[in-house]
């Protein structure tokens, strides 16, 4: 049963990665990302993946953490994380996240608390939904994985 | 992550066995001959994330990779295994070090090739990068396709350092920076990974130079491609020898070059730097305010006909005008420069013209310093990059499209420029307020020009045909009448006054003029003179000056008690000139430039500088002889050196027998054609170059350099213009040799038809 499955389960994958290049979440850099994986380098995506979701709670946290401060001042900083945070997420494929960077980036760069806050929480919002998301694929292949290795 | 992945110590990691059977080649190991497999790449960023992926990428391009997440310690291995890399690759934003700190540190001392790397996209970003050297720009995410060019890159650097050591010695500094500038300005993040974005990084920085550029080639379209000079002090220092050695009365631009066997050196660009000089020698006087004006439109036109740029031209306006400010920083004289410079209207009058023009007549007269003349030939025929109205150079054409009637004649070396000159001289000694006492030092050299020069300016009225022509007689005239006031000792104001008068130069009578002169006067002078000089000249064309001087009178805030002083004597003398002039009918064309504001220019570089959109050169109208009450704002400016304050430097070193910057000294006589100077890129580097040599003598060989020419606000060009030729004027430079000096720029426009418009030098006075 678990190796018929496999293919259910790859459907499954290709359905929600369709979904979420629909919706914008990953662009062509996932897939490229996808093919740096080889048999040297077998784990590569999860691997990437992972340090991404390490690395991007990090920063979210202290962004969140300077914001929350009324006395922000300290808008080059925000950019600093801001920036960083657009290049990992966009070199793994998260679309939508660099999006909602880029415009917390302009508004980081107006000074602009409230505008600020307000992308912060788009930010947040979109993350944990990529993160949800990716999770979920994973699972998908880790499952597909497993039914086409047991078959 | 950890600090370093070293890739002698294969390991689990991924990627570390490529799994191609390509072996892995240890890190001071020899790249394979595989090429571009095994390039040993150095990738620093803090981005782990990134990190890992690059290093995937780039494994997958078979090249040999060590990652670092920390500047520091990438940095460290790089002096540790100096020639263990091929490339380095670097992020921007790094929390120890500015990537483009570390670019500059791994340029400097490793010299390997660097790339950059940024999440920011943006194109101000991207432009920081290739400014700071960067061999190119990858804007994340990096694709697999950018950098499987990397190794382009590292190629590219070799060759062209190679290439860079054969032509050491040569001339074509030009040419080499161009092609380190391809290379800089490759940035593949522009494009899909081809090598088309390079083109475009360089259309782009061509046309944003902000930099100095050391050579205007590159700006300027039109130019030719022949090698550059560059005029730097031991170009300058090799003129003022040659023309020292020459004599000044045979300072000929070819002798002068000659003398100076600067290989390379062209015609064109001496002629530039006559024009410049020349003009900004005209502009200096104190009567030639208003042909300033026209001047400097059909010297801004003529200039942008041979050029076909206008960023020439506003670039050239640019470097004048800092020229001026930095001039009038030092000095203490403040030659009021006619608020012709201010006029920047038209900014798109032509620039180019000037390039050819005045240089060789001011070489010719040799009594420029030639510092002067340089700086403002430098200045002139820099780049322009603003679109400000190039003043500078119109003048120059304009003083030739004066002096030519409706052709732009080229005047010749000797000739158009002394005109004003001569008659600013001979009055304008006596009344020359201690500060200004340089120019009477000039005194004896000048009335040992006005001979010549009368037969200079004698030989412009014969063109006085043409429309531009009345410009030229008017210059005639100015110099006939500048004979007769040879001997007339009055202030020196008077005399700049008179020539003023008499030029009346109509801004219309330039080419380029399509602004009305007087609007250029008008923002430069100080209130009381442009007032006057509107009073002066009823005629037509006056509407258009007092309107100009209106400008000027808001504008301007020199010294007005010292303008005022200088225009009560310049009227008494405008009769005289007037009937001269009339004769000629010279005046018609040009309207007295409103105002001039010499005074303008001198005090404050910024005041009187002004573009002044408004000005509008109405060509028409000034045919009438409009004897020139312009000139009177000249004059005002230059008695008063308090006008200028400190904008004109001490011109001592003018009556020192310093020679004529050898770029006046080309030997081009001939008429100089409008492209042939107005190679503005060119000449704006030397005069910039000059502007610094210039400084120099000023300054007692303090070296202001750069750094004077930053603090200057960039203003009007006339406003620079202005200033430089009150400088000028106050080195006592007037006399005969400005008379010689302006002709012969008159001339030189008289050969280039662009500058049909050009004002006769002889109006200035």
């Amino acid at each position: 049963m678990l190796g018929m499955g496999a293919g259910r389960w790859e459907e499954d994958m290709s359905r929600l990665l369709a979904l979420l290049f629909h919706q914008g979440v990953l662009d062509e850099h996932f897939m490229q990302l996808q093919q740096l994986q080889d048999e040297s380098s077998p784990n590569f995506v999860s691997e990437v993946i992972s340090i991404y979701f390490r690395e991007s709670e990090k920063l979210l946290r202290n962004i969140r953490t300077l914001l929350l401060d009324r006395e922000c001042t300290d808008y080059k900083k925000i950019g600093v994380y801001l920036n960083h945070l657009m290049g990992s997420s966009s070199s793994i494929g998260a679309n939508l996240v660099r999006n909602v960077c880029v415009a917390f980036r302009a508004a980081s760069e107006h000074c602009n608390w409230a505008g600020c806050l307000r992308s912060l929480a788009v930010l947040e919002h979109e993350y944990c939904y990529l993160k949800n998301k990716l999770h979920e694929l994973f699972q998908v292949y880790y499952i597909q994985t497993i039914c086409m290795h047991s078959s | 992550m950890a600090a370093m992945q070293k890739l002698a110590a294969p390991n689990a990691s991924a990627g570390s066995n490529y799994g191609s059977g390509l072996a892995i080649v240890t890190v001071a190991g020899a790249a394979p001959e595989q090429f571009p497999a095994g390039l040993r790449v150095l990738v620093v960023d803090d981005d782990v994330t990134c990190l890992k992926i690059l290093e995937h990428m780039l494994r997958k391009c078979r090249y040999h990779v060590i990652t670092c997440s920390q500047a520091m310690i990438a940095l460290s291995l790089l002096r540790e295994r100096k020639g263990c890399f091929d490339v380095v690759i670097s992020d921007v934003h790094m929390p120890d070090m500015d990537g483009f700190k570390l670019l500059e540190l791994v340029g400097l001392e490793m010299d390997l090739p660097v790339i950059m790397m940024s999440a920011d996209g943006r194109t101000s970003a991207v432009m920081r990068g290739i400014k700071h050297g960067a061999c190119d720009y990858l804007i994340k995410p990096v694709r697999m396709e950018e950098l499987k060019n990397v190794w382009q890159h590292v190629v590219r650097k070799k060759w062209n350092e190679s290439k860079d050591i054969e032509n050491s010695g040569s001339f074509e500094d030009s040419d080499r920076q161009g092609q380190v500038a391809d290379e800089s300005e490759y940035a593949s993040s522009m494009n899909e990974g081809t090598d088309a974005s390079w083109k475009t990084q360089k259309k782009k920085r061509d046309s944003k130079d902000e930099e100095d550029d050391v050579e205007l080639d590159n700006e300027d379209p039109s130019a030719s491609k022949k090698p550059r000079v560059v005029w730097s002090v031991e170009l300058h220092q090799q003129f003022v020898n040659a023309v020292n050695q020459v004599g000044i009365d045979k300072a000929v631009p070819k002798r002068i070059l000659e003398l100076m066997n600067v290989p390379g050196a062209r015609d064109q660009q001496l002629q530039e730097l006559e024009l410049v000089a020349a003009w900004a020698i005209v502009c200096s006087c104190k009567s030639c305010s208003l042909q300033l004006q026209e001047l400097r439109f059909a010297v801004a036109e003529g200039f942008r006909e041979l050029t076909g740029n206008l960023e020439s031209c506003c670039e050239f306006e640019r470097k004048f005008r800092l020229y001026l400010k930095r001039i009038s920083s030092v000095t203490q004289h403040q030659a009021a420069l006619p608020s012709l410079f201010c006029n920047q209207v038209e900014a798109k009058t032509k620039c180019g013209s000037l390039g050819s023009l005045d240089f060789h007549s001011l070489a010719a007269s040799g009594q420029i310093p030639p510092q002067t003349l340089a700086a403002l030939h430098a200045e002139l025929l820099c780049h322009p990059s603003n679109n400000i109205v190039f003043p500078a150079v119109d003048q120059p054409a304009l003083l030739q499209a004066s002096s030519q009637g409706s052709k732009f004649l080229p005047l010749e070396k000797e000739v158009a420029f002394g005109q004003p000159l001569f008659k600013c001289q001979s009055g304008m000694q006596k009344q020359l307020p201690p500060s200004e006492i340089t120019v009477h030092g000039m005194s004896p050299g000048f009335s040992s020009w006005s001979s010549n020069q009368l037969g200079v300016i004698g030989s412009n009225n014969k063109h006085a045909g043409l429309s531009n022509i009345q410009n030229n007689s008017l210059l005639m005239q100015m110099l006939q009448h500048q004979q007769q006031q040879e001997h007339h000792q009055e202030s020196f104001h008077s005399m700049v006054s008179d020539s003023n008068n008499a030029i009346n130069v109509q801004p219309s009578c330039l080419v380029v003029s399509s602004q009305s002169p007087s609007s250029i006067t008008v923002g430069c002078n100080s209130g009381p003179i442009n007032q006057k000089s509107l009073v002066l000249s009823p005629q037509p064309s006056s509407n258009i000056q007092l309107g100009n001087n209106s400008l000027l009178a808001s504008s301007n805030s020199t010294s007005n008690s010292s303008n005022s002083r200088l225009n009560n004597p310049p009227l008494g003398m405008p009769p005289a000139a007037n009937g001269d002039f009339k004769d000629i009918g010279m005046l018609s064309t040009y309207y007295p430039p409103s105002s001039l504001s010499s005074s303008s220019v001198c005090t404050s570089s910024a005041a009187g500088w002004r573009p002044q959109n408004n000005m509008k050169i109405s060509s028409n109208n000034q045919r009438d002889g409009q004897l020139p009450k312009l000139c009177i704002q000249g004059s005002e400016q230059i008695s008063g050196a308090s006008v200028n304050q400190g904008q004109f430097r001490n011109l001592g070193f003018v009556g020192k027998g310093t020679c004529i910057p050898s770029r006046f000294a080309v030997d081009d006589l001939e008429s100089p054609t409008n492209d042939k100077g107005f190679t503005k890129t060119s000449t704006f580097d030397d005069v910039d170059k000059v502007k610094q040599e210039l400084n120099l003598d000023f300054l007692d060989g303090t070296k202001v350099g750069n750094a004077m020419l930053a603090n200057f606000p960039s203003t009007d060009f006339l406003e620079f213009l202005s200033n430089l030729a009150r400088f000028i004027f106050s080195s006592s430079l007037y006399g005969a040799n400005m008379e010689i000096i302006i002709d012969s720029q008159m001339k030189m426009f008289q050969d280039q038809s662009k500058m049909s418009q050009i004002v006769d030098a002889g109006d200035f006075y």
